[in-house]
């Protein structure tokens, strides 16, 4: 008997060590802790000019992205949208703030839909330009692009208090992209 | 705006003053043709023309023009030529005062007769003589005025648009100030303005999946064959028909123990997203007992395992729980920081337990009294995937025959899933009290499960237990008695994006002791 709580205490132990060694972490997964990748581009989030948010939390922005979080403090819907695959930008978003690769991100959303937690799901288009265009005429939309592709257009939103330029600003293309 | 015109536009509309007529020959006093040629005396004479002469002027010097034409033919004489000053000489008033002076010097008669003429044409004349000049002025002073008012009225805009911004709401004007600031992205190609156009929400926005499986089981059973059967055939359908409202309707065809095909709506529901604290739903819906039940419905490409645990099982499965209801959801996040906080409150027809009878009360109650169940869930920031929830149901069932029993069911789940992998523990406890007798029924039930994906592969484990009443009042009679409980153990494999093949082994303990091994192959699918 007392080997058996024994074996079964240790078993316990090792599955709560293996639960949170899945855990993918806030560097893993974005956060806010420096990139590795410090020589690439910097990816800035942007809004539609309208918007006022000016600074988003990580974990705000991530549950943006899930759309767990559907309005705006505005009351405006929140709408994603990201380029389509396999863009630079959409590979860091999700590998940074989704946590997830493409056929889980399908398969998160699919479920979404499914369970009746999610209505809608991000949008996606082809070019940058088309991504600014589609903030610049939707109020509520969010999205990602490069510092370098940055106009009047779009307004661009801290990330933890960071500006893009700052070097512990989280959202960094890999140097090679 | 056409009135607010630079006082030289207005200028402009105004016609010109009148062509400055060529100035007479000295001496002669003008007059515009119109009035000589109009003027009804006959004794009028042009001499010229530019020589202007007053009829009246000439009425009066009649008398002296005889003098006049002889002094001029005895020039003619002289000179052999016409004098040069034919207007001088023609506009010589005929004067009979004129005799008196006939006797003085030529060139001093000459002169005066031609200072009386004018005086007295001046004086005759009166303003039409210097009708060029005044008109002139007249026009002037007119177009001054004109332009006075028109810089009246710019005026008067002027300040009536001060007022009206002075009025608008700063937040407006800040608006009305950044759109005239604002920078338009520059025109985009068609092809790029179509995906833009198509990416925006247009609604209805229909959305299609399906869900399908097909089975093949053995088990050592008493009595049962092994075969191959069709799963449920999921229709799955989502359209968005505005920013907040939604539609979701999920319908599944499927066959019967007697292998009859019956098409069946188990979800229905409409959708109105308020804000992120509440959300309305009304319809036919999974009741959020416990976490299987919401998170899993009638695809079973979703689920891990080859079929639901005992405790979630559906109701013509000999499933214990109200796994559908028909009613009103509300839900919504309580404002909670990092915890994550939501709420779940429905209210619904509840289920019917009597045998025979369809178990989801779909167009009618058995009673006036109506299920309602609580829920509050959590899902922290951190560790991101762990969800925690408990809830609490209750109804009042209607038995033919027997007394109502009050129902009452609590379930409490903790679930860390992450897209690789996935812990689920779930346990719930029904309570049947029947009215006027003594004592409760208690039945209880948990599960475990556990997977972890290694590239296209997932094996799991899953243990389950179910402990029904003896003699509960309400399941008894559906024969769902006893004890079940034991493992199962699988491994999913995602062959493609969309479709999985599963493979699983289930030993389950009855109360009897008796045992029943059981072995699945089960292809899922979505489309």
């Amino acid at each position: 008997m007392r080997r058996v709580i024994i074996q079964s205490a240790l078993a316990i132990l090792l599955l709560v060590g293996f639960v949170f060694a899945q855990e993918p972490g806030r560097a893993s997964a974005g956060g806010s802790a420096p990139s590795t990748a410090t020589s690439g581009e910097v990816l800035a989030i942007i809004v539609n000019k309208d918007n006022p948010v000016d600074n988003l939390s990580f974990d705000d922005l991530r549950k943006l992205c899930l759309l767990r979080r559907t309005h705006w403090d505005n009351g405006r819907k929140v709408t994603v949208v990201l380029l389509e695959s396999p863009h630079a930008e959409r590979e860091l978003v999700l590998r940074k703030i989704y946590g997830m690769e493409e056929n889980e991100f399908d398969r998160y959303f699919l479920q979404g839909s499914f369970t009746g937690e999610l209505q809608a799901r991000p949008k996606t288009l082809a070019t940058s330009a088309g991504v600014k265009r589609f903030v610049f005429n939707v109020p509520g939309a969010i999205s990602f692009s490069r510092a370098s592709e940055l106009d009047d257009t779009v307004k661009v939103v801290r990330l933890d208090g960071r500006e893009p330029g700052d070097p512990l600003y989280a959202l960094k293309l890999p140097a090679n992209r | 705006m056409a009135a607010i015109v630079a006082p030289r536009l207005v200028l402009a509309a105004v016609p010109r003053a009148a062509e400055e007529p060529p100035q007479p020959p000295h001496g002669v006093t003008r007059f515009p043709v119109e009035a000589v040629i109009n003027n009804p005396t006959p004794s009028f004479r042009r001499t010229s023309a530019t020589a202007w002469t007053n009829a009246d002027s000439l009425t009066r010097a009649d008398a002296a023009s005889n003098e006049s034409e002889t002094e001029t033919n005895q020039m003619k004489n002289k000179t052999g030529s016409e004098p040069t000053d034919r207007a001088t000489a023609s506009s010589q008033p005929r004067n009979k005062c004129s005799q008196a002076t006939r006797h003085r010097p030529a060139i001093g008669r000459v002169f005066t007769r031609a200072a009386m003429s004018m005086l007295l044409m001046a004086s005759l004349s009166g303003p039409s003589a210097f009708a060029g000049p005044s008109q002139s002025s007249q026009e002037i002073i007119e177009l001054k005025k004109k332009v006075a008012a028109q810089e009246a009225l710019i005026q008067e805009l002027l300040e009536w648009k001060k007022q009206v911004e002075a009025s608008m709401p700063s937040a407006a004007r800040k608006a009305e100030a950044g759109l005239e600031k604002r920078a338009v992205p520059p025109e985009a190609p068609p092809e790029e303005r179509a995906v833009v156009s198509e990416a925006r929400p247009h609604f209805p926005d229909l959305e299609f999946h399906g869900f399908g499986d097909v089975t093949y089981h053995a088990s050592d059973r008493q009595g049962d064959k092994n075969a191959f059967a069709l799963g449920q055939l999921d229709f799955f359908i989502t359209s968005r028909l505005s920013e907040n409202v939604s539609l979701l309707a999920e319908n599944v065809v499927e066959a019967g123990s007697d292998n009859e095909f019956k098409i069946e709506i188990e979800r229905l529901l409409l959708q109105v997203s308020l804000s992120d604290y509440l959300n309305v739903a009304a319809g036919r819906y999974h009741t959020a007992i416990g976490y299987y039940n919401t998170a899993y419905h009638h695809g079973q490409w979703f689920q891990t395992a080859v079929r639901r645990p005992s405790l979630f099982a559906f109701e013509d499965d000999d499933g214990i729980l109200p796994i559908h209801n028909v009613g009103v959801s509300i839900g919504g996040s309580i404002p909670s920081g990092n915890l994550g906080l939501h709420y779940v409150m429905e209210v619904g027809n509840g289920r019917d337990y009597n045998p025979g009878s369809a178990p989801v009360l779909n167009i009618s109650d058995n009673d006036d009294y109506k299920a309602v169940n609580l829920a509050i869930l959590a899902q922290p920031d951190w560790p991101s995937g762990l969800q925690t929830g408990l809830s609490g149901y209750h109804d009042r069932l209607t038995l033919n025959g027997k007394p109502r029993v009050d129902q009452s069911i609590f379930a409490g789940h903790a679930v860390y899933k992450t897209p690789k992998f996935e812990w689920l523990n779930e346990a719930a406890l029904l309570r049947h009290d029947p009215s006027g007798r003594d004592g409760a029924h208690y039945t209880s039930g948990f599960y475990t499960q556990i997977a972890q994906q290694f590239g296209l592969f997932e094996p799991y484990l899953r243990y389950q237990y179910l402990h029904v009443s003896d003699n509960d009042p309400v399941l008894s009679p559906l024969r769902i008695t006893g004890v079940q409980h034991g493992p199962s153990i699988g491994l999913r494999y995602d062959f493609t994006d969309y479709a999985a093949l599963k493979l699983q082994f289930d030993h389950t303990f009855n109360g009897n002791h008796d045992s029943v091994n059981e072995f699945t192959l089960q292809p899922a699918f979505t489309f």
